[in-house]
């Protein structure tokens, strides 16, 4: 056999078996509980889970399409959380309209706010007299007269 | 339940639509094939309804989706009688069972990664914030909802991309009446099979049934897209696809495989705007590769129409990318070139695969190096395409590339592989491929 006939060999066996993750054979064996557990919880790390996600949840249950909904949250900083929980909460609340209250510029826009009939605010002081008509999970429904 | 109907509807509905292109087709690429056609049919059947204002309802989608399957039939009764085999003697016993024997392996794999892409609800960012997100969206307006595409708080969204994953999404949960995200990411699974059994049956028509079930093994880590719920994985399915019949109506002047390869570029541009990037890069290819017919190009047709319906659609309603935002960059990122090669080198997925196949066209004899021109120049110019995106990227380079380059430097990762397998599987068993036998004089 020639060197150059060796190395293709060579070449073609590595292509067959040098990317199989041979690990991975084994999963289908494994108990898989704790591996699920923590892939249920990737989206939605550190102060978020498990509240966050059942919040909005429980809102999407007592809303229905069409309403808008803005949503308050601890962070209050695009880059820094605020943009995980509104795009959280838009896949939560798909078929529903929803609205920052803070923009990408980290401003803060009241006209959100004014233009929604419902408000999201999870873990975050209520204003006196607000017309609340759900609380769950650390956060509470309010909804706009 | 709703995805395993939606998923044996498309695959069953597609079989009429893949033997409608191709009468002649047969075995494991004919599945492949199926599900490949029967989810893009589906794709345009949900965009049409919705650019004519009809909302969508299981009985609707499905009705319509049988009247183009049950098309296909009677064209595919009409069709030319099949081909026989070009390959001509029966495989070597001894080879059959070897290919079996590898064939299982690559079975394990693809169970094991079924596994993992289901072990939980699809957790990934880019499917919750994009393409589940979308698919929700739609379900939830029975249609493509439009204002929710305009919404100037939502291009997060990313408005401008195609919607082929999103409306398959959209279609089982149609299915089974409720949105339920759990078991969706079989899908990306489905789709790296299907095109594991296209570059299997391909493979073995050529070159055996053992070099075939290499060849998909080969292909699996590729093909098998550890990105779960995300779009990649179907476009590298239509992609690769597309390349790979390509290649062979390109080295056997079959227009069946012409045909096929036209019609999966244009779904591979209804799954990510890279498959847009695609057509431009495999109609280039032929061009420079096919030289004394170059006007072969023009085969690739069918692809722009597909893409004509949300073209359209995306112009009318204004959806914009976020790509090349940062041309005015261009020449600072220049000064920069070291560090972004750097990062592209290190983010590089299976970088020894990458550096077997550079090693394997080194020392592929000549004439088959010239036979995968095609291959080699689509493959090399869709990356180059990319690699200019980074360059103007509005956003951080380093950041871009680290977050992107992992997913998208597979997209063509399938028929480089299968060419450089091509290449060197008659130079390691000592003989010459039907393939290359056949190159035409002026390779």
């Amino acid at each position: 056999m020639s060197l150059r006939r060796l190395a293709a060999v060579g070449v073609v066996l590595l292509l067959a078996l040098g990317g199989v993750d041979y690990r991975s054979l084994a999963v289908p064996l494994l108990d898989r509980s704790a591996i699920a557990a923590e892939m249920a919880r990737e989206p939605d790390r550190g102060i978020w889970w498990p509240d966050y996600p059942r919040f909005l949840q429980a809102v999407r249950e007592r809303t229905g399409p069409g309403d808008v909904i803005a949503v308050v949250v601890p962070a209050t900083r695009w880059d820094y959380g605020y943009a995980y929980a509104y795009y959280r909460a838009s896949y939560f609340l798909a078929g529903r309209q929803v609205l920052p209250v803070t923009g990408r510029d980290d401003r803060f826009l009241p006209e959100n706010l004014r233009a929604a009939r419902y408000i999201a605010a999870w873990h975050r002081p209520l204003p006196p007299g607000a017309h609340v008509v759900l609380r769950a999970a650390g956060g509470a429904l309010v909804e706009r007269p | 339940m709703s995805v395993l109907v939606a998923l044996m509807t498309l695959v069953a509905a597609g079989l009429p639509m893949a033997l409608a292109v191709d009468r002649g087709m047969r075995g494991p690429a004919l599945v492949g094939m199926a599900f490949l056609y029967g989810s893009g049919a589906l794709y345009l059947i949900e965009l049409l309804l919705a650019l004519a204002g009809l909302p969508w309802s299981a009985l609707l989608v499905t009705a319509l989706l049988l009247l183009v399957a049950a098309a296909a039939l009677l064209l595919a009764r009409r069709g030319v009688e099949p081909r026989k085999d070009p390959s001509g003697a029966a495989a070597d016993p001894a080879h059959k069972r070897a290919a079996r024997f590898v064939d299982l392996l690559t079975l394990l794999v693809v169970i094991s990664q079924g596994f993992v892409a289901t072990v939980a609800s699809p957790w990934s960012w880019d499917f919750w914030a994009i393409w589940g997100l979308k698919g929700r969206v739609f379900f939830e307006a029975r249609t493509i909802d439009w204002r929710f595409l305009e919404g100037r708080w939502n291009d997060f969204a990313h408005p401008d991309y195609p919607l082929l994953l999103p409306l398959n999404y959209a279609h089982a949960a149609l299915l089974g009446g409720i949105w339920d995200e759990r078991w969706l990411g079989v899908y990306g699974l489905v789709f790296g099979v299907s095109l594991l059994l296209v570059v299997h049956g391909l493979l073995a028509e050529e070159c055996g049934p053992l070099i075939g079930a290499v060849a998909a093994l080969a292909a699996s880590p590729f093909a098998l897209s550890p990105w779960v719920g995300l779009a990649d994985g179907p476009l590298l399915a239509f992609a690769g696809a597309a390349l790979l019949f390509l290649r062979r109506g390109l080295l056997r002047d079959d227009p069946a495989a012409l045909r096929h390869g036209a019609l999966l570029l244009g779904l591979a541009a209804g799954c990510k705007n890279e498959g847009l990037a695609l057509i431009v890069a495999a109609a280039v290819a032929i061009v420079l590769a096919e030289r004394r017919r170059w006007r072969r190009v023009v085969s690739l047709w069918p692809a722009i129409l597909l893409i004509a319906p949300w073209t359209m659609a995306r112009t009318l309603h204004h959806l914009q990318g976020d790509t090349g935002g940062g041309i005015a960059q261009l020449p600072e990122r220049l000064r920069h070139l070291p560090e972004i090669v750097r990062a592209l080198a290190t983010t590089l997925p299976y970088p020894l695969l990458w550096a077997a196949m550079m090693i394997g066209l080194l020392i592929a004899p000549r004439g088959a190096r010239a036979g995968e021109r095609f291959v080699l120049m689509a493959a090399s110019l869709q990356l180059a395409f990319y690699v200019a995106v980074y360059l103007v990227t509005p956003f951080g380079v380093v950041w871009h590339i680290e977050t992107s380059w992992p997913r998208i430097a597979t997209h063509v990762a399938v028929p480089l592989v299968v060419a450089v397998i091509a290449m060197l599987a008659p130079l390691a068993a000592g003989s010459q491929t039907l393939v290359h036998a056949e190159a035409r004089p002026d390779l």
